[in-house]
């Protein structure tokens, strides 16, 4: 394979991830109330788009939602590697899959409803809010449980 | 400072995607339980009719089986999209909507009582034609 100059990003310190921080999402809206309480329609959020893999359980993604293509927030519930309970048994998450869920499961439109979500279709990880102001501030980890 | 909160609003929106409230609705199952229909007609179609062995009597009753079960969902899948999700407003735009449903719904059940693949595609065509409404109405 022949490697281009743009293969290459200038090799200054985080050059990498600077490169694909401007290019890639990183200030989202938030619609929908499944994430509901920590994350609410309105939410303004900003996105680590750096990532380069499923981060840890218990954080906060932005993704392409399988079924539909459009860009989906859930919290990773089970990283690849782990076991999820289904109704149809156990199911084991593949080297690039993870299990993504809402907070409010009565609700929520998730895995439970189109399976594993690919590292293909990870867009980042929410870190930070800023804004409404009375809620401003990073966006912390939670334990989840995974499987329905 | 509007012109700041201008600058700093996001141009992207993240879907926390719910189920019930937000109505989240897809005529996609709809389709995939039409063409599941029409596909149990053309297995039908296939079994032996002389001689059949035990296991393609089984075969066939799953086979019927699976077809009502699937003529079912389609009726399940259109009446809570036409009830729940179609407003007066799009009633507005396609005035034929009130008696697409109607017919879907009595093409399922001709499909759940006879073995007729013409019915079958009949029904196919018919919920195509009625999710192609439901996604223009999105745009």
């Amino acid at each position: 394979m022949n490697e281009t100059p743009e293969d290459n990003p200038p090799a200054f310190p985080f050059a990498r991830e600077w490169h694909q921080a401007r290019r890639g999402t990183w200030r989202v809206a938030v619609a929908e109330d499944s994430m509901a309480p920590a994350l609410a329609p309105d939410d303004w959020l900003l996105i680590d788009p750096t990532c380069d893999r499923w981060p840890r359980r218990g954080s906060i993604v932005v993704f392409r939602e399988p079924d539909t293509d459009l860009l989906a927030i859930k919290r990773v519930a089970a990283r690849p590697g782990d076991r999820v309970r289904i109704a149809a048994g156990l199911l084991h998450l593949a080297a690039d899959e993870a299990w993504l869920l809402g907070d409010n499961a009565a609700v929520s439109l998730d895995s439970r409803r189109y399976g594993p979500v690919s590292l293909d279709d990870l867009v980042g990880r929410a870190w930070f809010r800023y804004s409404p102001a009375s809620r401003i501030g990073t966006i912390r980890r939670r334990a989840v449980k995974p499987g329905r | 400072m509007p012109r700041v909160t201008s600058w700093l609003k996001p141009t992207t929106t993240v879907y926390a995607h719910c189920d019930i409230p937000c109505g989240i609705y897809d005529p996609h199952a709809a389709e995939l339980a039409a063409r599941t229909v029409a596909r149990m007609v053309e297995m039908i179609g296939k079994l032996p009719i002389e001689n059949p062995s035990v296991a393609d009597r089984a075969n066939l009753v799953r086979c019927i089986t699976i077809k009502e079960q699937h003529a079912e969902i389609v009726k399940h899948e259109i009446q809570v999209i036409w009830s729940d999700y179609f407003k007066a407003e799009h009633v507005e735009r396609y005035p034929d909507l009130h008696d697409r449903t109607w017919k879907i719904l009595k093409l399922a059940s001709k499909n759940k009582q006879n073995i007729d693949a013409a019915a079958a595609a009949e029904l196919e065509a018919a919920v195509k034609e009625f999710a192609d409404i439901f996604w223009s109405t999105k745009k």
